[in-house]
């Protein structure tokens, strides 16, 4: 239908506030980094078109703020969300911890069979590391997500974990707009037969 | 001892006189007219009448405070017109777009029709001999009118008492030259302490000099501050000023002792004589613009935001600046004191502290008009010493309602009195300031949100000089400011968007003033937008959504269709108060055509590009939009009906910023500006002096 894309995900970043959900962003989207990002207010975007198995897939980001009382208008950039990527920060425990509170948020406002991804950033501050890989790995294995531990800092892993959400949803995704599109022609057909008014414009389509 | 002194502000000056000498030499034709009712005039043909001379013109002796309604505020040296005589002292004028009733004790009268001089009370009044000295008087203290008219009739006001001007004015000439050793470089305090010790004397009272040459002073008065704990402080401000000026007030070491500052005010105004006085060789030197210049960062917004405290690093930063011979004691200092932010590479530091790439940097010089003129240094001064006269000797609660302060509201406050303003208008100061209550906030115990705060600090204004740097001064006062804030109202306790607020404060005063500035704007100004559940973004997305519907249907149906909701783009113009983005009519117009998805409209109203931007085309849009409070209003309380959107929310946090929406907070930014009427409507409400009768209206073509 448009040229552009073959498919268009929309991915929303969640966590604590400084995990570095922005500067995750900016990598994947611009390949920089800075140690200067401004705090995110409500929310920020970046869009970047990847190419998928041969498909151009164009990969809306939604970049939410992380403080907490932020959460209460987050509600509706979960809407028409195809996956949810979480952060937190390897360095802060805390950030780890509040990880299950997010999956509520999701689970709560995001649809039912939405992709997530767990994603544990600055891994390059490797002296500071205190959230342990196999607890996080445990984590995302009771919910059935992949874990992903990242530096946005100097580049590690960031590609690959925005890369794994694609294909996630663009598996299942991809497979439901299939079906979509063919009952869709399958409907097409059928009104077209029941009205059987312009038996020549059906024939047409097919 | 109260020092007046007079000036004009009239912009086109020259136009008038003309018009009224016109008046004048047809005097004859009007002379029988005295049946023109000015009751019946329309408010439109009653400001034409005005600018078409009125019945004569007097400039003001002093400043005027409305009292009611009815009153024109002027300030002293403003020219007013006159309209009508009303009775006794009592006149109708018009004054700045404002038509109003004035006392003729205030003013002196300049030119006049015949009608309203035998109005006058003819018992103490000498035409011919007040006549003769007038020219005298005219030529010494208003220059323009010495030189553009040869006043046929004009005359002083019998209540004319002028000489004390005249003495304080020489003898302060005289003193200023003793003065000048003991050069002593700034640090420290800045504009706001300053302007508050010569909070009793007339601003005005030096503008000009005994040989009748107009001349600017320059309004930081500033002592030095005991204690240096602000080492990015005020020595930028005297660089975009007259530097000079400086050395003449820096030995004061009190800052209270306002006597001692009278005699020395003028000293200010005799080097800044050398400023305006363009034959002089320097005089290029001591424009407000040669920062600017410097650095070839010059451009329209330039005029109003200059003289940020920051200009030093600027000064020390750019590359091939010139022209600061004569002021290497602050300079000098400064850089001593202050530890200079580290810059990337190709870039430098604009007049307002932030660090952009050389490419912006040109590209501003390319986009910035020729604004470097005397002009509007004029105008810019002019509008300096106006807001000094208000903030000095008016009462915040009734100067607001007045509409020549919105005029001059929006056309900028000049930044060397942006933080004194800011304060007077929202009222920190006098209604929220308590002493020692300050440290004692920012020494309690540090609580759980101290994490969050420590990590936004660097996150707030990373591209500012004064809080780019980890732990620098800034990021230190800032952080200060934010925990004071939470112990404060452990309520909201700290709020993202909260920082962006202050840091803009800190930017323009001490971090003491800029904290209750936060606290009065928050609680006054921005209400409900803090709070944990951001109650009062959401009443005003829903408000915003109704009024987009109703102003930009198009546009409205546009987001709509693509899931673009107020609340996704609010929370960041509104929570910073526009800090980090301003939309205006133009930005509007191109998401229409050129913006496909959401994502790309969202990330467009994120970050809108500056050339959108200019302060005066944003401003001029935004003036012209006309939205009524009512409309807000029952949107606001709709919102609090419309269950889902709003939840339940209670509405008074709107109703409650709407009612106060009157001032020039940083947090009465572009939102609460829009909120109020435009100016035409502010015409109207001053209007009803002239109580427009149901009778047919007087062609003005007539006049």
């Amino acid at each position: 239908m448009n040229p552009e894309y073959d498919y268009l995900f929309k991915l929303l970043l969640i966590g604590d506030s400084g995990v570095g959900k922005s500067c995750l962003l900016l990598r994947f989207a611009d390949d920089s980094y800075t140690e200067s990002y401004i705090s995110t207010i409500g929310v920020d975007f970046k869009i970047r078109t990847i190419e998928l198995d041969g498909k151009t897939v164009k990969l809306q980001i939604w970049d939410t703020a992380g403080q907490e009382r932020f959460r209460t208008i987050t509600s509706s950039y979960y809407r028409g969300a195809h996956g949810i990527i979480i952060v937190y920060d390897v360095t802060d425990q805390d950030s780890f911890n509040n990880v299950e509170q997010w999956i509520r948020e999701v689970d709560r406002y995001a649809a039912e069979d939405i992709e997530k991804v767990l994603i544990g950033n600055k891994n390059d501050l490797v002296d500071k590391k205190v959230v342990d890989i196999n607890q996080a790995q445990e984590l995302a294995d009771s919910y059935g997500m992949a874990l992903l531990e990242t530096s946005a800092k100097e580049s590690t892993n960031v590609e690959q974990a925005f890369l794994t959400m694609a294909r996630q949803i663009k598996e299942r995704v991809g497979n439901a707009i299939q079906q979509h599109q063919q009952q869709q022609q399958q409907s097409t057909v059928r009104v077209g037969q029941g009205a059987s008014v312009q038996p020549q414009q059906s024939g047409g389509c097919c | 001892m109260d020092i007046k002194a007079t000036r004009h502000t009239s912009t086109n000056l020259e136009e008038i006189n003309e018009r009224i000498e016109q008046i004048l030499k047809d005097a004859s034709q009007y002379e029988n007219d005295k049946s023109i009712d000015l009751n019946t005039l329309t408010l439109p043909e009653l400001k034409a009448f005005a600018e078409a001379g009125g019945l004569g013109a007097c400039v003001s002796k002093t400043d005027v405070l409305a009292e009611t309604s009815e009153d024109l505020m002027y300030l002293s040296g403003e020219r007013i017109i006159v309209l009508k005589h009303i009775e006794d002292d009592y006149y109708l004028g018009y004054c700045e777009g404002v038509v109003g009733r004035f006392n003729a004790e205030n003013v002196h009268f300049v030119e006049l029709d015949p009608r309203v001089l035998e109005s006058l009370d003819g018992g103490g009044l000498d035409i011919e001999s007040l006549g003769v000295r007038s020219s005298i008087d005219q030529g010494e203290r208003y220059p323009y009118y010495g030189r553009h008219q040869q006043p046929r009739r004009s005359m002083q006001s019998y209540h004319s008492s002028t000489s004390q001007e005249y003495t304080s004015s020489s003898h302060t000439h005289d003193y200023l030259h003793g003065n000048d050793s003991g050069k002593q470089p700034w640090i420290g305090r800045s504009s706001m302490d300053s302007l508050l010790t010569t909070s009793t004397t007339s601003g005005t009272s030096h503008l000009y000099d005994p040989n009748g040459q107009r001349i600017y002073r320059s309004t930081h008065m500033s002592p030095i501050k005991k204690e240096s704990a602000e080492t990015y402080d005020t020595s930028g401000f005297n660089d975009t000023y007259s530097n000079e000026s400086d050395d003449d007030e820096e030995e004061d070491e009190d800052a209270d002792d306002k006597v001692d500052y009278q005699p020395r005010k003028p000293s200010t105004s005799t080097t800044a004589a050398t400023m305006a006085n363009t034959s002089s060789a320097n005089s290029t030197r001591f424009t407000p613009y040669d920062i600017d210049q410097s650095n070839g960062g010059s451009k329209p917004v330039s005029a109003t935001t200059r003289g940020s405290r920051l200009a030093k690093y600027q000064v020390n930063h750019t590359s091939g600046q010139d022209d600061d011979g004569d002021d290497e004691g602050d300079s000098g200092i400064s850089s001593k004191n202050s530890s200079q932010p580290t810059l990337p590479p190709n870039s430098s530091v604009d007049e307002n502290g932030f660090i952009v790439n050389k490419a912006e940097m040109e590209r501003r010089q390319r986009s910035g008009s020729s604004l470097n003129s005397m002009k509007s240094m004029k105008h810019y001064r002019e509008r300096e010493v106006k807001w000094l006269s208000i903030v000095n000797k008016m009462d915040a609660g009734s100067v607001k309602k007045d509409a020549k302060l919105k005029k001059l509201v929006r056309s900028g406050i000049p930044t060397s009195v942006r933080s004194r303003v800011w304060q007077f208008l929202a009222g920190s100061t006098t209604d929220y300031q308590k002493r020692g209550s300050f440290q004692h906030l920012a020494s309690q115990p540090a609580t759980p949100i101290y994490n969050v705060i420590d990590r936004d600090l660097p996150r707030c204004y990373p591209d500012h000089t004064l809080f780019k740097d980890e732990n620098s001064q800034g990021q230190q006062d800032l952080g200060m400011i934010l925990k004071a804030y939470a112990h404060y109202n452990p309520q909201l306790e700290y709020c993202q968007g909260m920082g962006r607020l202050a840091g803009c404060m800190l930017m323009h005063m001490p971090t003491e003033d800029a904290f209750w500035l936060l606290v009065c704007t928050i609680d006054r100004y921005m209400n409900g937008y803090f709070t944990p559940d951001l109650s009062q973004l959401r009443i005003d997305a829903y408000i915003i959504g109704q009024l987009l519907k109703d102003h930009e249907p198009k546009l409205a149906q546009h987001l709509e269709a693509n899931d673009v909701t107020p609340i996704m783009y609010i929370a960041q113009w509104f929570l910073t108060a526009f800090t980090m983005t301003l939309p205006w009519q133009s930005v509007l117009h191109h998401l229409l055509q050129s913006c496909p998805t959401n994502s790309e409209i969202l990330a467009f109203l994120l970050h809108i590009p500056h050339d959108y931007l200019t302060a005066d085309v944003l401003l001029d849009t935004a003036f012209h939009i006309k939205l009524s409070k009512t409309d807000i209003g029952r949107y606001a309380k709709k919102a609090t009906l419309n269950g889902s959107d709003a939840m339940g929310l209670p509405f008074e946090h709107g109703l409650k910023n709407l009612r106060l929406g009157g001032s020039t907070t940083v947090g009465n930014s572009l939102k609460d500006r829009i909120k109020k009427k435009s100016s035409s409507m502010n015409l109207k409400e001053v209007q009803s002096p002239s109580s427009p009768s149901s009778a047919p209206p007087m062609p003005v073509s007539s006049v």
